[in-house]
């Protein structure tokens, strides 16, 4: 038998998730650029001691049967991956020390040269 | 016994200490010679075998440089083969789409068709022609060979060497793990830079600049007396490659977030995970007997940088639009899917660090550029563990006088 993880309580935090639950890398990555560092801080410190068992919570699903709050909650536990490097090593919303990312455009396969 | 944890020596002065010309990466006459002894003349990774699995499939291929576009197709014989994107009647490319599927390849200009062999087979109101011998209007043909997955086109009718003694030292076993069925596109980037395609290559294929360049990123998980550099003075087509060890004590800083993602994946090259890539037919590729060994990086001349791992490959790319221009991409390849949320979170982690490190890499070339073209630098110097930078070049002259001889 298999033990059901309960849903954390993520009451305390139902505006930052709503402001990061954006649906793309993308998207979450502009979030992050055009944020302040304390709205970024205070999602960050929000969120990371609950990470762990979100992300336990989360795993116990099909990803594709992911919908309403759980999808939301998943795309803003993935912001976090988003804004690690700028809460523990810049600092700042952003890195002034690479080419700015959204330079690099995503591809849709190896071949793609429609992008750009 | 050595120390199983060593690391080898970072590189050699065996190709001499001399400083290399700035002018080859920005002169117009350099430009034509690669032009004319390379990219007309040496291998070029073009596509992946998978992307033409089946008879019909097809992609596209463009050398910018060379204002030139092919066709890459699966025959119904499951022969593949390389065409120019050229139709014989007025010159119309015929595909314009990266990838796709057809049983015939048909002209949007006049509705010329060609099948899969390249061969013209319908000619919309043929009796409006003159003198005329279908059986002489087929595409023109391109070199075409596949290894380790990857597919290689030369606009060399008749390539100097065939495309596995052009790639040798990687031997068989590469071919068999690279090419292994298992490996599937996860994603990629691509971009364009003001600058000298050759300068991103060089970026990538020492290990110097890491503590300094990576120094807001991955310092500490790979220090640059990690990174150590091998050449292969005698291969036509690999003249170097470069390998990165972790540090048996991770320094630096490993977050929360790194650590909570190890637990689920093992995509991040930066973070020990706990959980291993699985890859198949890795023997006599990967470094496996060496506890700290992460990855190998191959230059493959002229233009990419593969990456080798367990259960990853990444791609660099760079292709010349100019002597100052290029565009540039890197793609991924991963066994096993992401099903779960714990592998999502793990991917999604991996594939914003090695994103972030990647814009540290691509931060100097432009301003390089700007000083070559301006004349402000003349030479570049050249150490020991940066050797790969000095084989590329001496490849890139031996290139230059003609024939492709490796003694």
């Amino acid at each position: 038998m298999s033990h059901i993880i309960e849903r954390p309580d993520m009451s305390h935090m139902l505006e930052e998730i709503n402001q990061w639950a954006l649906p793309t890398t993308e998207e979450r990555l502009v979030k992050r650029m055009n944020s302040s560092m304390e709205d970024i801080q205070r999602f960050y410190d929000a969120m990371l001691p609950h990470l762990a068992s979100v992300i336990d919570y989360l795993n116990q699903f099909k990803l594709a049967d992911l919908a309403g709050e759980d999808l939301k909650l998943s795309r803003a536990a993935l912001a976090m991956c988003e804004v690690d490097n700028a809460v523990n090593k810049w600092k700042k919303p952003t890195l002034s020390t690479g080419i700015d990312p959204l330079r690099m455009v995503k591809k849709t396969a190896f071949n793609d040269r429609k992008v750009l | 016994m050595g120390n199983i944890t060593a690391i080898p020596p970072l590189g050699s002065h065996e190709l001499g200490t001399e400083a290399i010309p700035a002018e080859h990466y920005s002169s117009q006459k350099t430009f034509e010679l690669e032009k004319e002894k390379i990219f007309k003349k040496t291998w070029l990774m073009a596509g992946r075998e998978a992307d033409v699995s089946k008879p019909g499939d097809y992609v596209t291929f463009f050398i910018d440089a060379l204002e030139v576009s092919i066709i890459i197709a699966k025959g119904k014989d499951k022969k593949v083969r390389a065409f120019y994107n050229a139709c014989t009647h007025r010159g119309a490319h015929i595909l314009n789409e990266p990838c796709g599927h057809t049983n015939f390849m048909t002209c949007g200009f006049h509705g010329w068709v060609f099948d899969l062999e390249g061969k013209l087979a319908d000619v919309p109101g043929e009796e409006l022609f003159g003198d005329f011998d279908k059986s002489k209007l087929g595409l023109k043909g391109v070199s075409v060979d596949i290894w380790g997955g990857f597919i290689f086109i030369n606009l060399d009718p008749n390539p100097d060497v065939a495309l596995r003694d052009y790639l040798a030292p990687l031997n068989e076993s590469f071919d068999k793990y690279l090419g292994h069925e298992d490996w599937t596109w996860s994603y990629g980037w691509r971009a364009k830079f003001n600058a000298n395609w050759k300068l991103l290559v060089d970026a990538q294929i020492e290990g110097y600049h890491v503590d300094q360049t990576h120094r807001n990123t991955i310092a500490g998980a790979i220090p640059g007396e990690n990174a150590p550099a091998v050449v292969y003075p005698d291969s036509i087509g690999v003249p170097a490659k470069i390998s990165a060890y972790r540090p048996e004590k991770i320094l630096g800083v490993q977050t929360d977030v790194a650590l909570l993602s190890a637990k689920h994946g093992a995509t991040s090259l930066y973070t020990k995970s706990e959980n291993e890539f699985t890859a198949k037919d890795g023997e006599g590729v990967l470094n496996e007997d060496h506890p700290l060994w992460i990855f190998d990086a191959y230059l493959l001349f002229p233009n990419i940088v593969l990456f080798v791992q367990k259960g990853q490959i990444l791609v660099q790319r760079t292709i010349a639009i100019s002597p100052s221009e290029c565009f540039w991409e890197v793609d991924f390849f991963h066994t096993g899917t992401v099903d779960t949320f714990g592998q999502l979170f793990n991917s999604e982690q991996g594939r914003i660090q090695i994103r972030d490190v990647l814009t540290e890499d691509l931060y100097t070339a432009e301003g390089i550029q700007m000083n070559f073209n301006a004349g402000v630098i003349k030479e570049v110097y050249i150490n020991q563990q940066e050797i790969p930078i000095r084989a590329y070049y001496h490849r890139l002259m031996k290139a230059f006088k003609g024939k492709e001889v490796s003694q």
